[in-house]
């Protein structure tokens, strides 16, 4: 239902469009006329039309400006368009009516400043452009709104073409390619309306699918969090409580002994104070580890020392770390990339490397320069795949936040990997 | 809609390709999230699927995240295990597990 009531309003201004293009091209006709009009003189030869015309005229601008007065739409709501397309229908049937009783004549009104002016009927074949509103109310109503319009463009074309026979209209004018003039309403109001049906049954399918999306979304997080907690659950257990419970086992031998052996008693608590130190430390990594967002929570330069220490306690080996220049602000995604490089280009020495020392940098001169330099094996960069050592991946990481990444190496002699971002983004 | 795929794994992308053509959406492609990041770029599509196992597909959310031409796209990350970090999570419409799919 919404989906049509939005089509609805898209419909509107393409009737509105519609009358403004009608409104134009009669203004078109009226001047060519007027250029082509005879003089003054010879008006009075011209055939004329009745008082019907003027009528059919009077409805016809009514419904133009059904479609220009103010707030009326606001106040018929759904029914305004509905009645918009009929009338609309209606006014060109009739229109197309009176072309078949008063053919090839005009309207001739003479202006309080002496002019004539001629309103010409454009054509019987008028009744086609009927066509537009049931191609609209396809649109707007789909296949049984088109195919409803369409029948009722129809019945009124029959009518309005029966009535003027009767009128005394010559009938060859009215049937002259009549299947034809039916077909053409049917034809394109029934495609529009199948158009915007199958539009209507995607769109349909796409809510549907993002409706699927936010409940997966859901059950992802759900689940995500479940796992989250009992990955907590395990830390607690693996850390906490394994130290807390060798603490009160050797607590009691420290109680039992000190009776018996005090030399012992005090060597088992040297050796509690050792189990205590290491089960805070156990706790402390353990909570560092929960957290997700170091640079967020340390700034840059904060969350690349503490994961410069953690690769030395991990690995036993030394590596200098400093921070050059004033600190330039980076976005999030540029920091957060270059922690990540940094993350990668640390694995990698830790794991092929074999280095004894490390020197890690962050430069603040000319925008950003991160690097890490170790004395290890090195190797041949021209020798070695393109995604050896996970370059290819810290050149795409880099290169998404306008980094540039220069490695420089030789067998025997170390490595050294920088990471560039020349111009840090603005928030 | 054009629905963006960012994944080097042609069964996934065949997958997601056939699940977004049923939906009457277009389908394009990149194999590795620079290329992914480009086309982005230069036809932004109605939403972004990005294979988190990737090079730096992690990089390539928050990239597209923090752009202005792309800020507003839907991103959808593809996951094998649903193993993804929190804050990545909150860049994403969705989060699909591949064994869901």
């Amino acid at each position: 239902m919404t989906s049509i009531a939005r089509n609805a309003a898209r419909v509107l201004r393409g009737v509105f469009i519609f009358r403004l293009f009608i409104v134009a091209f009669g203004v078109l006709v009226f001047a060519i006329r007027w250029s082509v009009l005879p003089p003054p003189e010879a008006i009075e030869s011209l055939p004329r039309v009745g008082f019907l015309s003027l009528l059919v005229l009077g409805f016809n601008l009514a419904s133009v400006l059904f479609l220009f007065l103010p707030g009326l739409e606001k106040r018929m709501g759904r029914f305004y368009l509905p009645v918009a397309l009929v009338m609309t229908i209606l006014a060109f049937s009739l229109e197309s009516g009176v072309a078949y009783l008063y053919s090839g004549r005009h309207i001739v009104v003479t202006l309080p400043s002496g002019s004539n002016i001629s309103l010409l009927w454009v054509s019987s074949e008028i009744i086609l452009m009927a066509l537009v509103p049931c191609v609209l109310a396809g649109a707007a109503y789909g296949l049984r709104g088109g195919l409803k319009a369409a029948t009722l463009a129809t019945l009124l074309h029959l009518a309005v073409g029966f009535v003027t026979c009767l009128l005394g209209a010559p009938p060859r004018i009215f049937l002259a390619l009549l299947p034809l003039r039916i077909a053409v309403l049917y034809a394109f109001p029934f495609m529009t309306g199948y158009l915007a049906d199958t539009w209507r049954r995607e769109h349909e399918a796409v809510r549907e699918a993002n409706r699927q999306l936010r409940g997966y979304a859901a059950t992802v997080e759900h689940l995500t969090t479940s796992r989250e907690r009992v990955r907590l659950a395990r830390d607690m257990h693996d850390t906490l409580a394994h130290s807390l419970s060798a603490l009160v086992v050797q607590l009691e031998a420290v109680d039992t002994l000190q009776e018996t052996d005090p030399t012992a008693a005090w060597a088992q608590l040297d050796k509690v104070r050792h189990q205590a130190r290491v089960g805070l430390e156990e706790t402390r990594r353990a909570i560092l580890d929960l957290r997700s967002a170091p640079v967020e929570e340390l700034g840059l330069a904060g969350a690349l020392e503490r994961l410069v220490e953690r690769f030395c306690r991990r690995n036993g080996i030394p590596a200098d770390w400093a921070v050059e220049g004033k600190s330039v602000p980076l976005l999030p995604v540029q920091a957060n990339a270059l922690y990540r490089i940094a993350e990668e280009a640390l694995s990698n020495a830790e794991r092929h490397a074999e280095a004894s020392r490390l020197s890690v940098r962050l430069n603040y001169a000319n925008g950003v320069t991160f690097s890490v330099q170790d004395d290890g094996l090195g190797f041949e960069p021209a020798a070695v795949e393109p995604d050896r050592y996970g370059l290819v991946g810290i050149r795409e990481r880099a290169a998404l936040v306008d980094g540039e990444v220069t490695v420089t190496s030789a067998p025997d002699e170390g490595t050294t990997l920088t990471v560039r971002i020349g111009k840090p983004w603005e928030d | 809609m054009i629905r963006l795929i960012v994944t080097a794994d042609d069964k996934l992308y065949d997958r997601l390709a056939r699940r977004a053509q049923t939906e009457g959406d277009t389908v394009t492609r990149a194999t590795n999230v620079l290329a992914g990041f480009k086309q982005a770029m230069i036809e932004p599509a109605g939403m972004i699927l990005v294979d988190m196992s990737l090079h730096a597909a992690d990089t390539l959310l928050e990239t597209l995240h923090s752009r202005e031409t792309t800020a507003n796209i839907p991103l959808v990350a593809v996951t094998a295990d649903g193993q993804l970090p929190l804050e990545l999570r909150l860049l994403c419409v969705a989060v699909l597990e591949v064994g869901n799919l």
